[in-house]
């Protein structure tokens, strides 16, 4: 809190704990990682089929924190740069977009995901069917188009605002919203039909 | 009735939120998490001893030190070069000079003022010493005493003297040259150009400097006329001038060399007709 006022910093705990980190609290970037680690590692693994590169991105992203924190200035959010220096390295490595498979975008019709999840009504004591439904979201993350499933994760596992994501991936607030958007009505239609699959 | 629509509107989203917070359960390797706390602590050991390195001594006081390496530099300059030394007294009058000088007729002229610097400023070291060339331009006639006490005179009236020259006389002393090429060079311009009071002052100069004789019809042709006193003093001070360079130079500047002889014999045969072509018109 102390430094907090020398700096005129924002009252985030994150910008707190880098900051100290900076000053050579080793214990305030442990605290830090413990709390980003399990996002950040998901945002790049559900959105990279190798896992490797996955992991690779991910300790350059954390190592480049490392490095930056000594020139760090809480003038943005945290966690805002931590996920930026993320996006930066993935589409450096990442060029090419997935289409997705199958997977259509009504816009007409907003209405008609109702209860496209809903099959756990039909079956209502199903573990099973829930625990499948869980993996079935996960391959439905997989066939959206990349910057929904980038807007769908930064929104999923950072927290951040949509004005914040926009910032993120460097698009402007409307397309993020829209990305966003089209991403839940996407998995809504994919889960719906798998569902549907699973009871035929 | 209305929270119920809400929450209803609310659940196809939340159902998949919850869905993925259910299956969000991926962590990074213990090893990762290992080596990336390892490089955080390494990294936090290592940051201030580069970020903040405490000032030493050298760039605690850089400013001073510069300055003090800076006045060292300059004042070391001055002790070791002499010339420096006697040549910053005369660039210290060297405005008023320049005030008293006439405009300049010519380009070349005009492009050396350095060389009306040492003739304006006043001598005092030229003033105080005794030289063999100062004894061959004295008058043989005079009683050495009294030309010496003359050549005070004139010193110290050097100034007021000056101010009263013809201009032409003025920028022909102004503009003498201190290396025998330069002087042989200038009297060569001079007398083709038919500047025959600048290139009698020049020939007197270099006799003086040199010790060299003059043919007795070009001495009576370079008798001295109504403003023989000016140039008297001019001559002076042109040997004081040479004295001081002399403390620079070798020994043997003073000599010509055998081209210089001959150019300086065919220069005064020049002159010598020009001075019979000029008192026949």
């Amino acid at each position: 809190m102390e430094l907090q006022r020398q700096t005129g910093m924002p009252s985030g705990e994150d910008e707190t704990w880098m900051l100290a980190y900076a000053a050579g609290d080793a214990q305030a970037f442990e605290r830090l990682y413990l709390k980003h680690k399990g996002g950040l590692y998901r945002y790049f693994v559900r959105q990279l089929s190798d896992m490797t590169l996955a992991e690779d991105l991910y300790q350059e992203t954390w190592s480049r924190v490392i490095k930056a924190a000594q020139s760090y200035q809480a003038s943005a959010k945290f966690t805002t740069w931590l996920y930026r220096i993320a996006h930066n390295l993935l589409i450096d490595h990442v060029r090419a977009v997935k289409p997705v498979d199958s997977l259509s975008i009504d816009e007409d019709e907003p209405d008609a995901q109702a209860n496209l999840v809903g099959p756990q009504t039909a079956e209502p004591d199903s573990e099973l069917l829930r625990s499948r439904q869980v993996a079935w979201l996960k391959e439905c993350i997989g066939l959206l188009p990349q910057v929904q499933k980038e807007a769908f994760l930064l929104n999923q596992e950072s927290g951040l605002t949509a004005q914040l994501i926009s910032e993120v991936a460097g698009a402007t607030l409307e397309a993020t919203k829209s990305r966003i958007r089209y991403a839940y009505q996407s998995l809504r239609d994919c889960l719906g039909r798998k569902t549907q699959e699973s009871i035929e | 009735m209305t929270e119920n629509k809400r929450d209803d509107a609310a659940t196809p989203e939340s159902q998949i939120d919850a869905l993925y917070r259910e299956g969000a359960v991926e962590q990074p390797p213990q090893t990762l998490d290992q080596q990336i706390l390892q490089q955080a602590r390494n990294n936090c050991r290592q940051a201030p001893e580069v970020i903040r390195p405490a000032p030493g001594f050298w760039q605690k006081h850089r400013y001073g030190l510069s300055a003090a390496a800076s006045v060292m530099l300059v004042a070391g300059l001055f002790i070791l070069n002499p010339e420096l030394r006697n040549s910053s007294a005369p660039q210290l009058s060297a405005p008023a000079s320049l005030e008293m000088s006439p405009q300049a007729d010519s380009a070349e002229d005009a492009a050396q003022p350095a060389r009306l610097q040492p003739m304006a400023a006043p001598q005092p070291m030229a003033a105080k010493r005794t030289a063999p060339q100062e004894q061959a331009v004295q008058q043989q006639d005079m009683p050495p005493q009294e030309s010496a006490a003359k050549n005070r005179a004139v010193a110290e009236d050097t100034v007021q003297q000056r101010a009263r020259m013809a201009p032409r006389q003025q920028q022909a002393l102004a503009a003498l040259p201190r290396d025998i090429d330069g002087r042989l060079d200038r009297l060569t311009s001079a007398i083709e150009v038919g500047e025959l009071e600048q290139a009698a002052v020049l020939v007197r100069g270099i006799a003086a400097d040199y010790q060299l004789t003059l043919p007795d019809t070009l001495a009576k042709a370079l008798n001295p006329n109504e403003s023989a006193q000016v140039e008297e003093a001019a001559l002076q001070q042109l040997k004081q001038q040479s004295f001081i360079h002399q403390d620079t130079a070798p020994e043997n500047a003073q000599v010509l060399n055998r081209e210089q002889s001959e150019r300086w014999q065919a220069l005064l045969e020049r002159l010598k007709q020009s001075l019979e072509v000029k008192e026949n018109h």
